[in-house]
């Protein structure tokens, strides 16, 4: 009888037990609200959430609030979050000098996703804001942060006697806390980091009555002279492991030819009767570059170092200034579209070209973030006037960088810095 | 011997007694689960709608009759204008197999002595940007309207099949008010996640099977679980619904 009873309950808790599958697709998409506490408020604290803030606005997918609490009504606000709406709360404390503390919480289940106690490196506040919003970044999207990174460009001054002169600035990724690195009486272009993380060193173009020579510097403003050639030298571009260089130089000939530069020896790349520029490391053996050699007019080509092999990647048209990310596999060029030079990309597993830019006034020298989802460019304005403009690829939004009235240009994207690289 | 035969009649009447007790369980035990447990929902059913699914697509219950001729013709599927990109997915696809009813006309040809032939229509794949043929058993009494409607619907013969298709819609329909996939995340992104409803409605013990791979996008489909008003027939049940854009 008890069996009869038993083996009647199980095969009604079996039919209890039933399961429903269902897929669901979205179709709007939003931005992500997020609540940033700081516990224990002190204005530096108060700083660094104002600067993630900042931050994570400028991506375009988040929208950030930031509160003031204690540990122990942190329980208590996030229940009235989660009753509004924000599924995400960030807490920042900093209880020791040398440590910054940062924890991840979702508000409707209450639980910690992640936590890390980020060590303090360097003397600015805001390069420490920078790498703390690089790891909730890379903790919420799965993405490479670029926060730690900074830009570079030349902006023109005219001197009492209207002469007009190119100075070397950087700044922040969004174009705020501009500093001059390098203020000579000449005209100076072509600004380009190194890759070396450890040690910011900025290359750059620079007039003379001679030549144009090619020079480095350091963030104590110490200049070296790199290569002094006679005519062209300029455009320098370094391989991922930072020891082999590659860059343009006429030496006298009128025609600018690709210089590989590895272990103390100088070797020729191309041999032509034309303009060799803007060469960019794909890996240690590739190359891209522009050249208007083999068709007269300027196209994009990758180059095998090794083999000497030529690969064209534009076949037509005007085609020049190639910048290669390694993050997306692509290239990032431009291209003359119905008279004015527009940015297209090249997808190098699908061999795609996209147009991402449209409108009028030509963009030129286009670099990219070092996570891949930025583009950074001069845009024409006016006649002979350019100014710096950001697009963010992922919601095709573009924002100007540099200030109205400025003739900015000739932009370079630094890879992302442990230390926050400022100049002394 | 009258105590023994007393004896006898006391033992008979308790037997009767028992047997009487144990069929009076066992039906009642039937009653519960006919009424309380059993819904017909036993095991699972896979639903996959496409990004530009019109969740307002009529479902219709039609019987089928075996006297009217099967009338094909192409449709042209609607585009929803909030969705600019079209897909090229997807088929209802139905995993569990129920036996459908016999029609009621075909009762009707029994008594000719003719086998009854089935006909299950097929239903029609939700917005496809390609034209398609469809059979549609197509009443003889239709209105131009009628026909019009009818031809963007999901037919079936089966009414658990609706019922279940129609339910599904709801549920998809509140869900996707609810949840927004962050931006900048890959189209290629899908999570599945599992929860049980308890019997007030209130999502309990969710539990993420198959991340995203991002972060941001699970916590989103989440909070839509939590912020979403359940239907009642999925009270005391467990769902798996997979996001994805």
């Amino acid at each position: 009888m008890k069996k009869i009873i038993l083996l009647c309950l199980l095969i009604i808790a079996q039919t209890v037990a039933q399961k429903i599958e269902l897929t669901v697709t979205g179709s709007q998409q939003a931005k992500m609200p997020l609540a940033l506490f700081v516990l224990n408020e002190s204005e530096q604290l108060s700083d660094i959430a104002r600067t993630i803030q900042k931050n994570l606005e400028f991506t375009d997918q988040f929208s950030v609030t930031i509160h003031n609490t204690s540990i122990k009504e942190l329980l208590k606000d996030m229940k009235l979050l989660c009753a509004q709406g924000t599924p995400l709360a960030a807490c920042i404390n900093s209880n020791s000098e040398k440590i910054i503390e940062w924890r991840l919480y979702e508000t409707a289940q209450m639980t910690m996703i992640e936590g890390k106690k980020y060590k303090k490196k360097g003397t600015v506040v805001r390069g420490w804001a920078h790498a703390v919003a690089d790891e909730l970044w890379t903790t919420l999207t799965g993405q490479k942060g670029f926060f730690s990174s900074r830009i570079t460009y030349c902006k023109e001054h005219h001197t009492k006697k209207n002469v007009s002169l190119k100075k070397i600035y950087i700044a922040d990724f969004d174009g705020s806390n501009e500093e001059l690195l390098v203020d000579g009486n000449s005209i100076i272009v072509t600004p380009r980091w190194h890759v070396d993380t450890t040690n910011p060193l900025l290359f750059f173009s620079e007039y003379t009555k001679k030549n144009v020579r090619l020079v480095a510097s350091t963030m104590k403003k110490q200049y070296k002279i790199t290569s002094n050639f006679d005519g062209i030298n300029m455009m320098p571009a370094f391989s991922p492991d930072g020891k082999t260089a590659i860059y343009s130089a006429s030496h006298g000939s009128g025609h600018c030819q690709l210089y590989l530069y590895h272990n103390e020896t100088l070797k020729q790349c191309t041999n032509n009767k034309g303009t060799n520029v803007s060469a960019n490391f794909i890996d240690e053996d590739h190359i891209c570059f522009c050249s208007d050699a083999p068709t007269g007019s300027p196209q994009v080509y990758i180059l095998e170092l090794s083999t000497n092999t030529l690969t064209p990647v534009t076949k037509s048209g005007y085609c020049t200034s190639p910048t290669y990310c390694k993050t997306t596999n692509s290239i990032f060029y431009h291209r003359m579209i119905n008279h004015v030079m527009q940015i297209c990309h090249y997808d190098c597993m699908t061999k795609r070209h996209t147009q991402l830019t449209k409108g009028g006034g030509n963009k030129h020298e286009v670099c990219c973030s070092p996570c891949g989802t930025q583009l950074l460019f001069a845009h024409e304005y006016a006649s002979k006037k350019s100014r710096l403009e950001n697009l963010n690829l992922i919601t095709n939004r573009i924002m100007r960088i540099s200030t109205h009235n400025d003739h900015c240009g000739y932009p370079h994207w630094s890879p992302c810095y442990a230390i926050f690289p400022t100049i002394t | 011997m009258w105590l023994y035969q007393r004896k006898i009649a006391h033992n008979t009447i308790l037997l009767w007694a028992k047997l009487a007790g144990i069929s009076f369980f066992f039906h009642m035990l039937l009653l519960l689960l006919l009424f309380f447990i059993y819904s017909g929902n036993s095991g699972e059913y896979k639903i996959i709608v496409n990004k530009l699914a019109n969740y307002s697509i009529p479902i219709l219950l039609r019987q089928q009759n075996s006297s009217t001729p099967i009338v094909t013709q192409p449709v042209e599927q609607k585009m929803t204008q909030n969705n600019p990109k079209p897909t090229e997915k997807k088929q209802l696809s139905i995993k569990k197999q129920t036996p459908s009813p016999v029609s009621l006309n075909s009762s009707i040809n029994t008594s000719k002595k003719e086998p009854v032939q089935k006909t299950i229509t097929p239903p029609v794949p939700i917005a496809s940007k390609k034209t398609e043929q469809k059979t549609i058993t197509a009443p003889q009494s239709l209105t131009a309207k009628e026909t019009t409607k009818e031809q963007n619907a999901i037919v079936s013969d089966n009414y658990r099949k609706v019922e279940a298709l129609r339910r599904g819609n709801q549920l998809q329909k509140e869900l996707v008010q609810h949840w927004k996939p962050p931006i900048g995340t890959p189209a290629t992104c899908s999570c599945e996640i599992s929860f049980t409803i308890d019997t007030h409605g209130k999502v309990q013990t969710i539990k993420v099977i198959r991340s995203s791979g991002v972060t941001m996008y699970d916590i989103s489909a989440r909070q839509a679980l939590f912020s979403m008003h359940m239907p009642q027939w999925t009270h005391g049940k467990s769902l798996v619904i997979t996001f994805q854009q």
